[in-house]
């Protein structure tokens, strides 16, 4: 049974990993918790009109609640009363009270808890399982999520283009007459319509979490639009895939698990990053400055040939205005390097250092 | 006929104080536009909280507050770093935190969830928040806090308004980039801190947020908006308590700022209501008063502005001159504030 909850967590991460990378490259993001915690208002005032927590009423009451988040949060931005961000952090604490006071006073008695919602309960989800005809299918919340799954991934490819534009000029999008708003809405309710169905799964923070962590993790690796979502369902598949299985072996929340994996995996791809990763470019950072130091040195040098007061090394940390342990490091790697030469207290440049001064000024130009 | 019990009076000091900081703090924060770093930093306090509890295996408010402090501390810089050495967008990575930290934060308490016994209640307290947990050291700790909060903002009110307003100018006057932000970062993880358990993770955010938004609509005053977050702020906090003696605190003082900051965006004179009304008023002029303007501009007599013309010369905006019509003063000036918009 424990591969249908791999299964489940894997079409979880799929669906939203997709939505993700339009998300996160709208500079929308923070938008999913918002819906992720809206949502649940929606589901409570869907309970309240059909008393059934297993009808479809439910996934479509927030769907429409997701819908209504970011038509309001758009709403508050365009009237630049609020600024964006403001704007998101005023409605959703609104309408996630609401739905806790709702159903802390309505529904005290019924089976709508709100750690579930708020961490899932993939453990426990294979036990609810779909039966038709007195035939066991299996989990239902496979269904469910294979279903989103397939409804993402072929919008997506169906809207590729236009999605694409979208994400990268809005503006010429809608100069060459692509339907920009429609499309906008229609992503935004499936991206409520994934985290409703991942809710159950997995709860709703970490539904921002697989939305947004693998989409970043792909703009981190690629800076183009097919392999960015490429990547990211990759990169979900595989923080799901190792989630799993560590929790299991720590008999641990799965869910949250999943969640620390992708910000880990986020990280160490942002650390070791070959090209633009944070430890080679601080790397480069510290070359650039140590070879701008020497460049100073030299530079001086040059300008002063002929006037040794003011090569004298007792001098020079003065005349450049650096401390002397600065100054130290910078002399004893130019004379290791055999680009100066101490003749009686004074500095002068070697052959091999005056040639290395001129190609410094070249690549300067 | 209003007997209240001990702990209700503590309870309702210790969210009134609540609502006055994170009011004050959440002028600073919607202006700098920082205001979703406080849920981050809010959802982030949580791994922190539980491990506090496993090192210590002590649930008092103090230590839950330490490691809420050192785990809000840690998100920060990792958002700080991203933001460094990534192309990643702000909102992208305060959304990975926040959630990676919650996820993170779950794990821990599935850990110990079968050894913390009574004490799971008071660390699940802290998702939602539970005002009623609340003793007297908690309100002890959170004097201190107001007081720090307070304090801070008196010494370095000059450089943090500057720094929130126009963060070039600021340094341009040779303050320290750093020294403005770091204060607010501080001052914003003390009221975290201090606020999650009562409110809880999730809500933390809104009532920075939800007064600063109300305080800006009432005035364009910098001093006056401070003071009207923090009134709106305890006002809610103490009205969200009276009422959350059947219904949960926290939630009921987030609707009750929230609903604050929603009519005062439709109903104040800055307001979404006014717009629209000063809007079709504009509108409606135009439409009366556009033969006059395009008389004025062409100076022909054209059908509609013959037909308009008595009424026009019954107001006062044209007169008889030697058989012709002109546009008098009154008029240019009407022309003039009709061309220029709606300011």
């Amino acid at each position: 049974m424990t591969i249908s909850i791999l299964i489940i967590l894997i079409l979880t991460s799929i669906s939203t990993s997709i939505l993700g990378v339009y998300l996160v490259l709208k500079k929308t993001a923070m938008m999913i918790d918002s819906i992720s915690h809206t949502v649940l208002l929606g589901i409570v005032l869907a309970y309240m009109l059909v008393k059934d927590l297993n009808s479809p009423f439910l996934i479509i009451g927030a769907t429409l609640m997701g819908l209504f988040t970011t038509y309001l949060t758009e709403a508050l931005i365009k009237s630049s009363k609020t600024k964006e961000d403001a704007a998101i952090g005023l409605v959703f604490p609104l309408l996630f009270s609401v739905a806790i006071i709702l159903i802390s006073t309505k529904f005290s008695g019924i089976h709508l808890d709100i750690d579930a919602v708020l961490l899932g309960k993939l453990e426990l989800s294979i036990f609810d399982e779909l039966v038709i005809n007195q035939v066991n299918l299996g989990p239902r919340l496979l269904y469910i999520m294979g279903v989103v799954t397939l409804i993402n991934v072929l919008f997506f490819i169906r809207n590729y283009k236009s999605i694409k534009l979208i994400t990268f000029d809005e503006l010429f999008a809608k100069t060459i007459g692509i339907p920009v708003v429609l499309i906008h809405y229609l992503l935004m309710t499936l991206v409520s319509l994934t985290a409703v169905s991942a809710f159950d799964a997995v709860g709703s923070i970490l539904v921002v979490s697989l939305m947004v962590g693998p989409a970043a993790t792909a703009r981190l690796i690629t800076k183009e639009f097919k392999p960015m979502v490429l990547v990211a369902m990759g990169v979900s598949t595989f923080n799901a895939v190792l989630g799993f299985m560590v929790a299991y072996l720590l008999d641990i929340n799965v869910s949250g698990v999943v969640a620390t994996i992708t910000l880990v995996s986020f990280l160490l791809v942002l650390l070791f990053q070959k090209e633009s990763g944070a430890i080679s470019r601080s790397y480069k950072e510290y070359q650039k400055k140590k070879r701008f130091l020497l460049l100073s040195l030299m530079l001086h040098l040059d300008n002063h040939q002929d006037n040794p007061s003011r090569t004298k090394l007792t001098k020079l940390p003065i005349e450049l205005n650096w401390s002397d342990k600065l100054f130290l490091s910078v002399l004893n790697e130019g004379i290791k390097k055999g680009y100066f030469i101490n003749q009686q207290g004074h500095l002068f440049f070697l052959d091999d250092g005056y040639q290395k001064y001129k190609q410094f000024l070249i690549d300067l130009d | 006929m209003f007997e209240f019990s001990y702990t209700f009076k503590l309870v309702m000091i210790a969210t009134a104080m609540i609502g006055a900081i994170s009011g004050i703090l959440g002028v600073f924060l919607t202006l700098s536009k920082k205001s979703l770093v406080s849920d981050a930093l809010s959802h982030s306090a949580l791994p922190g909280v539980v491990l506090a509890f496993i090192m210590t295996k002590e649930a008092s408010g103090l230590v839950f507050m330490f490691g809420a402090f050192v785990a809000s501390v840690f998100a920060l810089i990792l958002i700080d770093f991203i933001k460094k050495y990534s192309p990643i967008k702000n909102d992208t990575s305060l959304a990975l935190i926040l959630s990676s930290f919650f996820g993170f934060g779950q794990v821990l308490l599935s850990l110990i969830r079968d050894t913390a016994g009574s004490n799971q209640a008071r660390l699940n307290a802290f998702i939602f928040g539970q005002a009623a947990t609340i003793n007297q050291t908690d309100v002890f700790v959170l004097y201190g806090n107001l007081f720090i909060v307070i304090l801070v903002i008196v010494v370095f009110y000059r450089p943090m308004k500057l720094y929130v307003f126009d963060p070039v100018f600021y340094q341009s006057l040779g303050y320290q980039k750093k020294l403005a932000e770091v204060l607010i970062n501080f001052l914003l993880i003390l009221v975290v801190i201090s606020g999650i358990q009562m409110v809880g993770v999730i809500l933390m955010s809104a009532l920075l947020i939800a007064p600063a938004i109300a305080a800006r609509l009432l005035s364009n005053q910098f001093k006056n908006n401070l003071v009207l977050a923090m009134m709106i702020g305890i006002l809610s906090a103490v009205i969200g308590t009276f009422l959350g003696q059947r219904l949960p605190t926290g939630p009921v003082i987030v609707v009750i700022t929230s609903s604050v900051a929603l009519m005062m965006l439709l109903f104040s004179k800055n307001g979404l209501v006014r717009d629209i009304y000063i809007g079709f008023r504009f509108k409606k002029q135009i439409k009366v008063y556009l033969p006059l303007i395009l008389f004025y501009e062409t100076n022909e007599y054209s059908h509609p502005f013959v037909l308009a013309c008595p009424t026009y010369l019954k107001q006062g905006y044209v007169i008889k001159r030697n058989n012709d019509y002109v546009v008098s003063i009154e008029g240019v000036r009407l022309i003039d504030s009709l061309m220029g918009g709606i300011s």
